[in-house]
């Protein structure tokens, strides 16, 4: 990256070569990935959300659970191509309009998953005009939107930069009102849970720092994956020394992610009170399979990233995965685990529209997870990838997205 | 004013009336239930905690509680679920309702809460209950409405009228005068959750 | 749950933080829970308000009833839109404490309208039980009941068409008293009597001489007991509507005690539960009598006064010495009775002279008469018969603490007021009459009746009852009823074609308002010698339940909403009319109708006149003295909806012995039984038995007591409670119920299950010598260890194999002549598939 890039570079040239048929055939196979899941969509609304395996008393899923991790994602693409710049610091440059478009491919993704958790969709519009500020769900509609836009216009107002045509100080200023809009939509979409006093594991202050902790780790995986890979395609060249840069600052942001998590089990626990049953639901009990994957990947993530010798790209893919699926696993836990707790746990009569497993009884319902998603459920989640991998590839293919010569 | 319950533990029998007459009065479509009558015991209906001879069972009715301070009304996006601010009576709009369910995960009393899952189904083939309730739709959310429509022509919630037990009071909390605010003033009583900091608005008399 | 952690052990719950009133303390609880609560109005002269209801704008209202055979009769209102019933909202009466409802009553509407109910007749063409059948029209249903009715009658006599009517529905025009008994009465055929609950009131009888129901108080007057001893009953889920005052007097002051095997849903709600054995109360009581007469504890002023303690018993002949044994004595032109009056010992003279005369009556004493007549006392007898029951041996049965039941003993003899809550727990055993009869000698004993507060509550029948006789005998074509035939005999005289010994055949049967094949105990013997001697039957109902479908011919019968009715009320006082809210549906009709359209057909043309309607037949029922006395008519109770049949002032309680005498020949009540009756006489060898009858004693259950070899083999007792998702099988197959109780449950203890390696919601086999059950079981520590109960009303088909009823107990005792279905004893064991 250079703060005197050449008007004369023509950005879109690469781009318009890059991928072949490849690249065609996987955007082909993306979109029908896509219309699937828009058919299985169809399927959940005519016939009812009844064939997901959400229920009363655990009112939201995996689609929820994909609108955090990927809110996670989007914002942590972002943060790390803008801080750099933001920060007039020497970052990432080349990879930087790769990392936003990700980030705004995410961020359609997030909001992707909110709306096929909607039972009325067609009643969307009504966000904009009944609009009740008090809501955090408003806050993260309204943040959300903002975002994407920002994170368009950042896009633009690089390729403008690049075209000379937006002032280097204008770009810093666009991307330090993404950067904030990053931090806040983790926020706020944190705050979707953590101010609900309904249920203890998502009641905690901590939920927004460890949002955005959790976003870092997440993004900046994520764009390794993206980068090691498109320069392995030969889309970008970069080098080394910005991934190992990166892997020390995912390691960082792993700390970070686990000391939280460590400073909230402790505060769950220490009182022996009611948080003493969400660690040990955590630790032990029917979550405990998410959690070890999140700690133990996670711990080993950041071991990679940490030691030279094992930051070779393999390694750093592993850990690059490793950090997401942790994250994914907390995202899942987070969102399982408010359920997972009853409030009101008398036994009585409860119909198959009351708890997942309903027909076990109470004690059944709660013995082992909740919650799991149907084959539909699955199906829809993999259609929305479906539709971000193609809104991905398709920018890939079209837009001026390859590093300058400058980068 | 202040609408609100106050509901006798000691005389409740667990004899599900009141939750019967909800689901016919409200013509509640099938495994629906705004009012249910659980029991405070063992793991299974009607069965006791301890061990014989050693047991103990009652039972708790629970239906939307009405809350003062409403965690549901706050976090609605659209303002579907609201209170009214003349009888403290939380309502639902089913029109606006887009199927969020942001306010079922800010219950903390749930199962109060139910999001028809599906196209409403029936036992019977035309619409049982009062006349003047909303038709129920599919996926969006609904609860106890406090029986507006009876409240609006000055009856008592069905649920109040049917209990065998009289087990079941309802008034303005905010008169004196009432028999609810009475009760609640003589009697000892409990509230569900009161650590959620949602001032239900239902009184359980122990 | 016992032993197992449970797997929510993450869950607690912290649903409740207790804040408080301002006011604590039991006063402040008993100002808060009665003020304007038992203090609400009653309305001397009542109107009902129907018309006036507040409703919805295109609503009609209707005033109904309930009346399935629960130990209430709710009234409610029926709403009507658009000629269909969209919901039943609980109505008044005067006293408006008695408005009640119950999660059946609202719920019949779904059987209303119902997709399993019946709709037009239907006949058998597969196998019998296969389920499978053809739509005929009603001519050619009534056609085939009539030739069939006349082929049977011709071939093996009137009698052996059998009529069938248990307690489906107390309506006096469809329920049943309804026209099918005149149908029964001109054929002269055999019209069964029902042996369900018959035991309580037989062993009462004998003291009280109330007959088969009339002993019970209203139930508001546990308002003015001190103690109310809740004797196996479960009022919480079986009477509900009398709960209501046993609660409410409890939060006045009065003390609850339930008595009971396990901890009923009722023992929870009481002050004090005393766990019992089964099976063994009359034990208990008379071991408790015995013991308030050695210690002097008894009320001997209610015993001279109000009681035949006195009166004298001839050694030879075991009755009353009695005027007739000296002289002529003249009859009542009113009752057609003799007036016959009874000797008492006079200390004074030192001879027998007649009761009212004595100036100094011998309670106790063996005398022997001027002309050498060897007499005792009553209570002579009785108490040389109680020395046998000790409290020890009480204990031993029983299982309650020697100390608990003394205290309990004293506790008759002291409390101001005791009223003995019973219904039919202690009723479903072989012993059953005798256990009523020593509860009756305790509370004549202790003097706790005839007063404000004191006998026995429960079932408050009628003190008035219309013309019912009218409707089946008033006839001129009138041949028999024959009607002594306790229907818990008819499978035995199916199969044996026999009956008491003679030859009894039979071959058809019509049902209505009844089930016996799924109420009728040891099921399996209606498969193994019913149903092959059955070349006929018949079912009116509106749903399929195990009769039907095992039966040739099935008539749909208009459900209650649809029809129009009478009924005069279990406890509570009152007469009221069910309107005709909506047409009935498909092709059903009201029984009235299907009767006179038998009765047409086989030629009875006076005793079913066509042109007669609905409003005939119930006109007849107030053509009764009673009943023209009181000016009760049909318009009258249209117009007033609601009639109040007890005597006295609105609100003030009947009470038994008290606003009317009791029914003995003396208004006394009996410690010696002259002339003990069967219930029913069908013949049958009482001829050991009778010289026992005259003084209480205890007989064990047949199989259930604690004490039975048979405990070995089968070491559960089999009860079935009776629970509050059905009525019998009334509301068997509602899917609103079902939904809060999906499906049949062997309620088990812990230990008992531990023993076989089955936890809660494995599937076990119930089983004894008669048949088995397969279903799902749910330990329950209300259970109590060495008791099973299987909860009563499903139908066959709910079952994974069997049925409760396959296992129940099958014999009745020849004087009460009443089903003993708790009276057995069954193993369980994990069911492998
Ligand atoms: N194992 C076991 N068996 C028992 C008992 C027990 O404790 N244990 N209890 C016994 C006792 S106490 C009793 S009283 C009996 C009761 O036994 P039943 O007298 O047979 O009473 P129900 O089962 O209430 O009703 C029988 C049928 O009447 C029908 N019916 C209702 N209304 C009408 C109507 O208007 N017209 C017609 N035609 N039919 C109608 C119902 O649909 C039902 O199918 O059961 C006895 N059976
Ligand atoms: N909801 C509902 N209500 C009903 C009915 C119904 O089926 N459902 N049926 C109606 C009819 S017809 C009847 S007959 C009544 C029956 O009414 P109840 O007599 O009240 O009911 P049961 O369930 O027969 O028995 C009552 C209690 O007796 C206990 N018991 C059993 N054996 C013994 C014993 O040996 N000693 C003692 N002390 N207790 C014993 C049982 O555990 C049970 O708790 O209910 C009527 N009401
Ligand atoms: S109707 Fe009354 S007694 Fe029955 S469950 Fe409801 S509150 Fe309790
Ligand atoms: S109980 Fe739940 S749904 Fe009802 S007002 Fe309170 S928070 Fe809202
Ligand atoms: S589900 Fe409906 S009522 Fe609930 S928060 Fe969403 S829009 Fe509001
Ligand atoms: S007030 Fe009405 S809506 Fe609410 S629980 Fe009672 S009957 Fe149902
Ligand atoms: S079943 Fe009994 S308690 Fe229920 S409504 Fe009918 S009469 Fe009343
Ligand atoms: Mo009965």
């Amino acid at each position: 990256m250079s703060e005197n890039s050449k008007a004369t570079s023509t950005p879109q040239a690469p781009a318009a070569k890059f991928g072949g048929t490849g690249l065609t055939v996987a955007i082909v196979a993306a979109a029908v990935v896509a219309i699937a899941g828009l058919v299985l969509w169809g399927i959940q609304l005519s016939g009812g959300m009844i064939q997901t395996n959400m229920r009363n008393m655990d009112s939201w899923g995996i689609y929820i659970t994909m609108f955090m991790f990927f809110v996670g994602l989007s914002a942590g693409g972002l943060i790390i191509s803008s801080i750099p710049r933001a920060f007039g610091m020497k970052g990432f440059g080349g990879i930087s309009k790769v990392a936003v478009w990700t980030s705004i491919t995410c961020t359609c993704l997030a909001i992707g998953y909110v709306v096929v958790d909607l039972g009325g969709p067609a009643r969307i519009w009504e966000l904009f005009v009944y609009s009740n500020l008090a809501s955090p769900l408003m806050w993260d509609i309204i943040v959300l939107f903002v975002y994407l836009i920002l994170s368009i216009v950042y896009l633009w107002a690089t390729l403008r930069h690049e075209a000379g045509k937006v002032s280097a100080t204008a770009l810093r200023v666009v991307s330090f009102i993404a950067l904030v809009c990053a931090v806040l939509v983790h926020s706020v979409t944190a705050w979707i849970f953590s101010l609900q006093q309904a249920h203890d594991m998502w009641h905690t202050a901590l939920m927004a720092p460890w949002f955005v902790s959790s976003a870092l780790v997440c993004g900046t995986g994520l764009v390794m994956i993206v980068v090691i890979a498109l320069r392995a395609a030969g889309y970008l060249k970069l080098d080394q020394s910005y991934l190992v840069k990166m892997a020390k600052m995912l390691g960082a942001f792993l700390c970070i992610d686990l000391y939280f998590f460590g400073c909230d089990l402790l505060t769950e626990a220490f009182p022996q009170g009611e948080g003493a049953n969400i660690v040990s639901m955590l630790v032990s009990g029917p979550l405990a399979p998410f959690f070890w994957l999140e700690v133990i990947g996670c711990a080993i993530a950041a071991v990679i990233c940490f030691v030279p010798q094992l930051r070779s790209n393999p390694g750093l893919i592993v850990a690059a995965v490793l950090a997401i699926v942790g994250i994914f696993c907390k995202r899942f836990q987070l969102l399982v685990g408010g359920f997972q707790q009853a409030n009101l746990d008398y036994a009585g009569m409860y119909t198959s529209t009351s708890i997942t497993n309903w027909s076990d009884g109470m004690v059944g319902a709660y013995a082992g997870l909740v919650y799991t998603p149907t084959m539909l459920e699955m199906g829809i989640v993999v259609g929305v990838l479906g539709l971000g991998a193609l809104i991905l590839l398709l920018g890939l293919k079209f837009l001026p997205l390859k590093p300058t010569a400058e980068d | 004013m202040r609408y609100g319950f106050a509901i006798d533990t000691r005389r409740c029998i667990g004899c599900h009336t009141c939750a019967v007459a909800c689901r016919i009065e409200n013509n509640l479509p099938k495994g629906s239930w705004w009012n249910r009558t659980l029991t405070d015991g063992g793991t299974e209906q009607d069965t006791p905690e301890g061990t014989y001879p050693n047991v103990k069972m009652s039972y708790i009715t629970i239906a939307c509680q009405h809350c003062e301070n409403p965690a549901c009304v706050k976090v609605c996006p659209v303002g579907a679920t609201y209170k009214d601010e003349e009888t403290g009576v939380v309502r639902q709009d089913y029109d606006k309702c887009i199927g969020c369910r942001m306010c079922m995960a800010a219950c903390p009393y749930t199962g109060v809460r139910l999001f028809n899952w599906e196209e409403p189904k029936y036992t019977i083939d035309f619409a049982i209950g009062d006349s003047d309730i909303a038709p129920h739709q599919k996926h969006v959310v609904e609860k106890c409405t406090m029986c507006w429509h009876r409240l609006a022509r000055g009856e008592e919630p069905a649920c109040v009228e049917v209990c065998p037990e009289r087990a079941r009071f309802w008034g303005d909390l905010d008169d004196p005068e009432s028999d609810v605010a009475r009760l609640v003033r003589e009697r000892d009583y409990k509230q569900l959750l009161p650590e959620r900091d949602t001032k239900p608005s239902v009184y359980y008399l122990v | 749950m016992s032993g197992t952690k449970s797997p929510h052990s993450g869950l607690t719950r912290r649903s409740f933080l207790k804040t408080t009133g301002a006011v604590a303390g039991a006063a402040a609880i008993a100002a808060g829970a009665t003020s304007g609560l038992t203090a609400l109005a009653i309305g001397d002269d009542f109107v009902d308000t129907t018309d006036e209801q507040p409703s919805a704008k295109d609503e009609q209202l209707c005033s109904v009833m309930c009346r399935s055979n629960c130990m209430g009769s709710c009234r409610y209102y029926a709403h009507v839109r658009d000629g269909k019933l969209t919901k039943l909202t609980p109505a008044g009466y005067p006293d408006d404490r008695y408005r009640g409802s119950c999660l059946k009553g609202l719920a019949y509407i779904e059987r209303i309208y119902s997709p399993t109910r019946v709709q037009y007749p239907m006949r058998r063409v597969g196998d019998r039980g296969s389920d499978q059948w053809e739509r005929i029209s009603w001519d050619e249903a009534i056609d085939e009941i009539a030739t069939k009715f006349q082929e049977m009658t011709e071939k093996y006599g009137p009698k052996s068409v059998v009529f069938d009517a248990a307690s489906g529905q107390y309506g006096f025009l469809n329920g049943i008293y309804n026209p099918l008994g005149r149908l029964s009465a001109v054929m002269g055929a055999t019209k069964l009597a029902v042996s369900y609950d018959y035991a309580a009131g037989h062993g009462i009888d004998r003291v009280l001489g109330t007959g088969d129901w009339s002993y019970c108080n209203e139930p508001n007057s546990v308002l003015d007991s001190s103690l109310v001893v809740i004797w196996g009953t479960n009022p919480v889920l079986c009477a509900p509507q009398n709960w209501r005052w046993i609660q409410w007097a409890h939060e006045q002051g009065t003390r609850v005690i339930c008595i009971d095997p396990i901890k009923s849903a009722t023992a929870h709600r009481s002050d004090e539960w005393i766990p019992v054995t089964p099976g063994h109360d009359g034990y208990l009581a008379l071991a408790m009598c015995n013991f308030l007469i050695e210690n002097g504890k008894i009320n001997t002023e209610f015993l001279y006064q109000k009681s035949t303690a006195c009166f004298l018993v001839r050694r030879d002949t075991k009755k009353h010495l009695r005027l007739s044994d000296y002289q002529e004595v003249p009859t009542d032109p009113t009752t057609n009775k003799p007036v016959d009056d009874f000797y008492v010992w006079d200390n004074a003279t030192n001879s027998a002279v007649l009761v009212g005369e004595a100036q100094d009556p011998a309670l106790e004493g063996t005398f022997t008469t001027s002309d050498g007549i060897q007499v005792d006392t009553a209570f002579t007898l009785l108490k040389e018969q109680l020395k046998q029951y000790s409290i020890e041996h009480a204990s031993e049965l029983t299982g309650v603490p020697q100390e608990r039941i003394v205290q309990l003993a004293e506790e008759f003899a002291t409390e101001r007021a005791v009223s003995v809550n019973i219904t039919y727990g202690l009723d479903h055993y072989v012993n059953g009459y005798q256990n009523t009869w020593a509860i009756a000698t305790l509370l004549a004993l202790t003097g706790q009746l005839a007063r404000d507060g004191a006998g026995f509550t429960g079932v408050f029948t009628a003190t008035y009852s219309p013309n019912t006789t009218a409707v089946w005998t008033q006839t001129k074509e009138y041949k028999a009823l024959n009607s002594v035939i306790p229907n818990g005999l008819i499978a035995d005289v199916f199969g044996e074609q026999k009956l008491a010994g003679k030859d009894y055949p039979v071959h058809a049967m019509i049902s209505y308002c009844s089930s016996l094949l799924s109420n009728q105990p040891a099921q399996k013997q209606w498969m193994e010698k019913v149903l092959p001697n059955m070349e006929f039957w018949v079912v009116l109902d509106t749903e399929m339940n195990d009769s039907a479908r095992y039966a040739d011919m099935v008539l749909p019968v208009a459900s209650w909403y649809e029809k129009e009715d009478v009924r005069v009320a279990y406890n509570n006082p009152y007469m009221t009319i069910s309107e005709k809210a909506i047409e009935p549906l498909y092709e059903s009709k009201p029984e009235w109708e299907i009767a006179s359209l038998i009765g047409q057909k086989m030629g009875f043309a006076q005793s079913f006149p066509e042109d007669w309607t609905a409003d005939d037949w119930m006109n007849l029922l107030f053509t009764d003295k009673v009943s023209k006395a009181r000016g009760y008519t049909l318009d009258g109770l249209r117009e007033k909806k609601v009639i109040r049949f007890t005597t006295n002032g609105e609100g003030e309680p009947w009470i038994r012995g008290k606003s009317a005498p009791f029914p003995t020949e003396t208004g006394r009540v009996n410690l010696y039984c002259e002339n003990p009756k069967p219930r029913l006489n069908w013949g049958q060898d009482l001829s050991e038995r009778e010289p026992k009858e005259h003084i209480v004693y205890y007989q064990p259950p047949e199989e259930a007591g604690a004490d039975n070899p048979l405990a070995e083999k089968y070491p559960l007792v089999y009860i079935q409670e009776h629970s509050r998702f059905r009525v019998h099988i009334q509301w068997w197959e509602t899917p609103l119920l079902r939904e809060l109780d999906p499906e049949p449950l062997a309620k088990i203890n812990g230990k008992d299950a531990e023993a076989r390696g089955v936890k809660s919601g494995d599937i076990v086999e119930v089983f004894n010598d008669r048949g088995h059950a397969v279903l799902k079981c749910s330990v329950d520590e209300s259970i109590a260890p060495g008791v099973i109960s299987i909860p009563k009303g499903w139908q066959r088909n709910q079952f994974i194999a069997g049925s409760y009823q396959e296992m129940t107990q099958p014999k009745i005792d020849p004087y009460p002549a009443a089903s003993s279905f708790y009276d057995g004893r069954v193993d369980f064991r994990k069911w492998e598939g």
